[in-house]
């Protein structure tokens, strides 16, 4: 499995990094630090989740991720914010994206990423 | 045993006129004193363990959770006021009526633990005196205000509308809504003549007079309205409230009587017919007069010219010089740049004497509507050649400019002259102004003009020269009067104007005053038709092939001003330059085309931000670069608009340049 | 974004310190939209910690002219004041957003003090606390003040301030109800608070990413 961790902080990075080394360290860990990098991975690597922050400079995290979901369908995204607003969860759900709270917790990330599994083994 | 201490805390705790409540960790009320169970007709007693929405379940606490919430987990203290929060717990006065609270929120130890401190503050008094207070004034205000046929506008120091009645709408078709928190330049777009008299009142100086100004209403039509403005304050606020008063019926009816006028002045033309010899054979000895006074300030200005000259055949001569020695080193690939510099000097070159020969030469007298504010643009360059470096010359042009009937030639004759005579009052160097602007006489300024009632455009030309004494400025128009030596001038340019100006029916009159300075203010009668078809010239430097896009800097330190227009001219651009604000304003609004402003953000007075959103109300999308001297406010980029940038000094000449050009291709990201 | 000075701060240091203030600052967006029921926008384009008298620069290039604050001051590991500053022409405007809009210009005018205060206070406790939660320290904070002045005056609040005063300087961007609304966050520390400030940091950044962080040069 891959999964493409878009954050422009990378300290944000390495603490989505560090949980995921706990529930999947067998996994491939790809890094973008804006959208520019972000469509490259998508293109180059295919990876088969991927997270967003949502707070970026440029093209935030929410358009991003609306655009990578029209590019490849099947991919399973979630967006990630310390700014859980109703409004804002909602404009997730809209995109076909999950919602995680920042600061991420080790559970929470556990259960998108056991979400994601199943979603992905029952389309292919 | 009874414990004196603990009595005595007990005994202020239930004395305090201010409500005391201590919480638990889970919100629930442990104890409150007297004072709040007395307002909120509910005992401690009843309270105990429980929380604040089981015991009043008509409140509203989300706020009020969340600030105990964050006090406990942080210890923050938490401010509620009435003004957010009306009515937070529902308590009553002594007498019954309902108690205006203000709720603080912090923390307290008690022993091993924390607890959570509410206190309840009474501002009942305060809000009740500040309410009555407004609600009387209001009473009377706004019967006033609702019922007043005028439209009453209030705005605050920056120019937004905070309030604005209901006739409002009916002169203007804008609801209160639309107007409120826009700025006031929505009905006016000739701003300037508004923005002196507010800055008048706002500075406390009185305005006598009513001002006339034209508004633009929401359909598009305007409206001439009569104003009175006056200032108040309000804790450290100042405002203005304006009254416009709807004059458009007397203005209809002043126009009425011009038009019977002119009628009239046509019919009484049929019999000078008279007359007409004579005029014809005046009027060439006029001509030649004319002529003469003309090659008077052609001789004036070349002076001036030669020197420019000099500086482009050098630059051209120097150019070529380095050709050679490149060529002569085999380095052709150079060349290049210095032959275009040559070829740069010599078109510049070119242009000024194709204009010297426009304006030696002998035109007939040709009237047209002319926009005074596109023609003095083409005069300028001269006028800031003839007046040198010692003097200031500064160009005030009013927004929708009427259009004059008049030969442009003769205008231009005008302005060179009075240019020429204003730099002659000021040896020691000064301030030269010309200012344009739309004027509505009524009968009474009008007569003292010698003019008829109606609509001019007044155009003025000032100096901070010696002044003229009463006796000179009663001879001043009288031809081959002069107060300059022998050999300086013929005396015959203000009598020239006063000609010109007299026959294009309008006026002209001097102010002026020993040591201070003088002014002298031409009128000429708005002209109601259309502009010529053919358009003014955009460009000020003609090039040879191409277009070279038009790039205007605004910075004030001269040396970096200079080094980025030197660098757009390496470039290939045409650069235009101003040192502050106001100036490069008045460029920004007239009809010079401009493809790009760069702009230092922290100038003096108006600054950069400034600038550019007023540039933007005429030319929107205006591309705009910004300079800054801190990093931070260039990392920043909140307040850019699509088409703006922002770069940080210092920055390498090659940096601005790949930013200049990216902006001026499209290619930036916005 | 990153505008050291003399502060030694690293970048990764630097990286966190902007996190946490986004934190907050979303905190604090919650806080106001749960208080006014319309979603709030509190967006942070830059994070810089420089030096006391750059930060009078750069404020006073950015508005020159009068500004208004809400002051807070905190006292704990860490020792300074908060400030939430906005231009003077801009308050009105806030109160009308976080108020009904359909107010009088009067009523608007004498809430203005308290309103200004309460929001202010949300928005400097949201961050404070959040810094101090995610850093697991508490840290006792005032009740909030309104001052008025330049970017000077509100540099330069008495005691004297030490020219080693160092400012954690926060652009953000306030939007509410299609109203915009520009502002800065400022928090001043002195030496010694920064130094505490940075080891928090370091702790910080362990428990996130579950490595040992390399002495940053101080």
């Amino acid at each position: 499995m891959k999964i493409l961790i878009v954050d422009d902080s990378k300290l944000a990075r390495m603490a989505v990094a560090k949980a995921l080394s706990v529930i999947h360290p067998e996994w491939e860990r790809i890094e973008a630090a804006n959208a520019d990098e972000a469509l490259a991975q998508v293109d180059s690597a295919n990876p088969d989740i991927a997270v967003f922050d949502f707070n970026m400079p440029g093209r935030d995290g929410l358009a991003l991720a609306a655009e990578v979901r029209m590019l490849k369908p099947e991919m399973q995204v979630a967006i990630i914010s310390a700014n859980h607003q109703q409004e804002v969860i909602d404009r997730a759900h809209a995109i076909g994206a999950v919602f995680l709270s920042k600061p991420l917790t080790e559970q929470a990330l556990r259960e998108f990423l056991s979400s994601a599994e199943t979603k992905l083994k029952a389309s292919q | 045993m009874p414990d004196p201490e603990r009595d005595l805390s007990r005994s202020v705790f239930d004395s305090l006129d201010v409500g005391l409540i201590l919480l638990d960790a889970k919100q629930r009320v442990g104890l409150w004193n007297t004072w709040f169970a007395a307002m909120s007709g509910m005992s401690t007693d009843a309270a105990v363990g429980k929380k604040f929405e089981d015991l009043f379940p008509q409140g509203e606490f989300s706020r009020l959770k969340s600030a105990i919430g964050a006090a406990f987990d942080s210890g923050v203290s938490s401010l509620l006021t009435h003004s957010l929060h009306p009515a937070l717990f529902p308590l009553k006065t002594r007498a019954g009526r309902p108690l205006i609270h203000d709720v603080r929120v912090s923390t307290v130890a008690y022993g091993p633990t924390t607890l959570c401190l509410i206190q309840v503050v009474d501002v009942t008094v305060a809000a009740e005196r500040e309410r009555i207070l407004r609600e009387r004034q209001n009473a009377r205000y706004d019967a006033v205000v609702d019922s007043a046929p005028d439209v009453i506008l209030t705005l605050d120091a920056a120019g937004t509308v905070q309030l604005a009645n209901p006739a409002a709408q009916a002169q203007f078709g804008y609801s209160s809504a639309e107007l409120v928190g826009r700025h006031i330049g929505i009905l006016f777009p000739d701003q300037t003549a508004w923005n002196d008299t507010q800055s008048a009142v706002m500075n406390g100086r009185p305005v006598t007079q009513p001002l006339d100004v034209i508004a633009r209403r929401k359909d598009g039509t305007s409206s001439h309205l009569e104003v009175s403005l006056s200032r108040w304050r309000s804790e450290s606020r100042t405002f203005v409230t304006a009254i416009l008063r709807d004059v458009n019926e007397r203005r209809a009816a002043e126009e009425a009587q011009r038009q019977a006028s002119q009628a009239l002045a046509e019919l009484n033309a049929t019999l000078e017919q008279r007359v007409t010899e004579r005029t014809a054979q005046l009027m060439q000895a006029e001509e030649a007069l004319r002529q003469s006074a003309k090659m008077e300030a052609v001789g004036q200005l070349t002076g001036g010219i030669a020197h420019d000259f000099n500086n482009l055949l050098q630059g051209i001569l120097g150019s070529l010089d380095r050709v050679r020695s490149r060529i002569a080193q085999g380095r052709i690939s150079d060349v290049e740049r210095f032959l275009d510099g040559a070829v740069q000097s010599a078109n510049r070159a070119a242009a000024l004497t194709h204009r010297l020969l426009a304006f030696s030469r002998r035109q007939p007298v040709d009237p047209r509507p002319v926009d005074i504010n596109i023609l003095i643009p083409t005069v300028e360059e001269l006028l800031r050649r003839s007046i040198g470096e010692a003097i200031d010359m500064k160009v005030v042009a009013a927004n929708d400019l009427w259009l004059v009937r008049c030969d442009g030639n003769q205008l231009e004759n005008a302005l060179l002259n009075l240019t020429i005579n204003a730099r002659d009052a000021m040896p020691n160097g000064g301030t030269l102004t010309i200012t344009t602007a739309n004027m509505t006489l009524d009968g009474r300024q009008a007569v003292q003009r010698e003019l008829s009632a109606g609509d001019y455009v007044c155009l003025r030309v000032s100096d901070t020269g010696v002044g003229m004494p009463a006796d000179v400025r009663a001879r001043a128009f009288d031809p081959f009067y002069t107060t300059k030596p022998i050999g300086q001038g013929t005396g015959l340019g203000l009598s020239m104007i006063y000609g010109f100006v007299r026959q294009a029916d309008g006026s002209v009159r001097i102010d002026s005053e020993v040591g201070k300075g003088t002014t002298i203010e031409i009128l000429l009668p708005r002209y109601q038709g259309e502009a010529d078809a053919a358009p003014a010239p955009e460009e000020t430097v003609e090039s040879p092939g191409g277009q070279h896009e038009v790039v205007l800097v605004v910075e004030d330190e001269g040396v970096v001003r200079l080094l980025i227009v030197e660098l757009l001219n390496d470039l290939g651009y045409h650069a235009l330059e101003a040192a502050d604000g106001p100036s490069a304003l008045r460029i920004l609004q007239s009809a010079q085309r401009v493809d790009l402003l760069v702009t230092d953000i922290g100038l003096p007075g108006l600054n950069g931000r400034q600038l550019a959103d007023a540039a933007r109300e005429r030319r929107p999308n205006l591309k705009t670069l910004f300079m800054t001297g801190y990093a931070e406010n260039a990392a920043a980029k909140s307040f850019l608009a699509s088409g703006m940038e922002i770069i940080a000094k210092p920055f390498t000449m090659d940096i601005l340049s790949i930013k200049i050009r990216e902006m001026i291709e499209n290619k930036a990201r916005h | 974004m990153t505008s050291l000075e003399n502060v030694g701060l690293s970048e990764l240091e630097i990286d966190a310190l902007t996190e946490l203030v986004n934190l907050g600052v979303s905190r604090a967006a919650l806080n106001l939209r749960e208080m006014i029921s319309q979603e709030v926008v509190l967006s942070v384009p830059s994070v810089s910690l420089i030096g006391r008298l750059r930060a009078v620069e750069i404020l006073g290039e950015a508005e020159p002219r009068e500004l208004v604050a809400v002051h807070q001051v905190f006292e704990g590991d860490i020792i300074g004041r908060a400030l939430l500053i906005f231009p003077e022409r801009k308050s009105l405007e806030l109160v009308r957003a976080v108020t009904s809009s359909d107010l009088p210009l009067e009523d608007i005018i004498d809430l203005e003090q308290e309103a200004l205060a309460e929001t202010g206070n949300i928005i400097l406790n949201g961050c404070l606390a959040t810094i101090a939660n995610q850093l697991q320290r508490t840290l006792k904070i005032s009740l909030p003040e309104i001052l008025r002045g330049d970017s000077k005056a509100l540099f330069s609040l008495p005691p004297p301030p030490d020219k080693g005063d160092v400012v954690l300087f926060v652009y953000i961007n306030f939007s509410v109800r299609t109203r915009d609304i520009q502002g800065y966050i400022a928090m001043l520390m002195d030496m010694p608070s920064l130094v505490a400030l940075q080891h928090l940091l370091q702790e910080y950044i362990r428990r996130a990413t579950g490595e040992p962080v390399p002495n940053s040069d101080a």
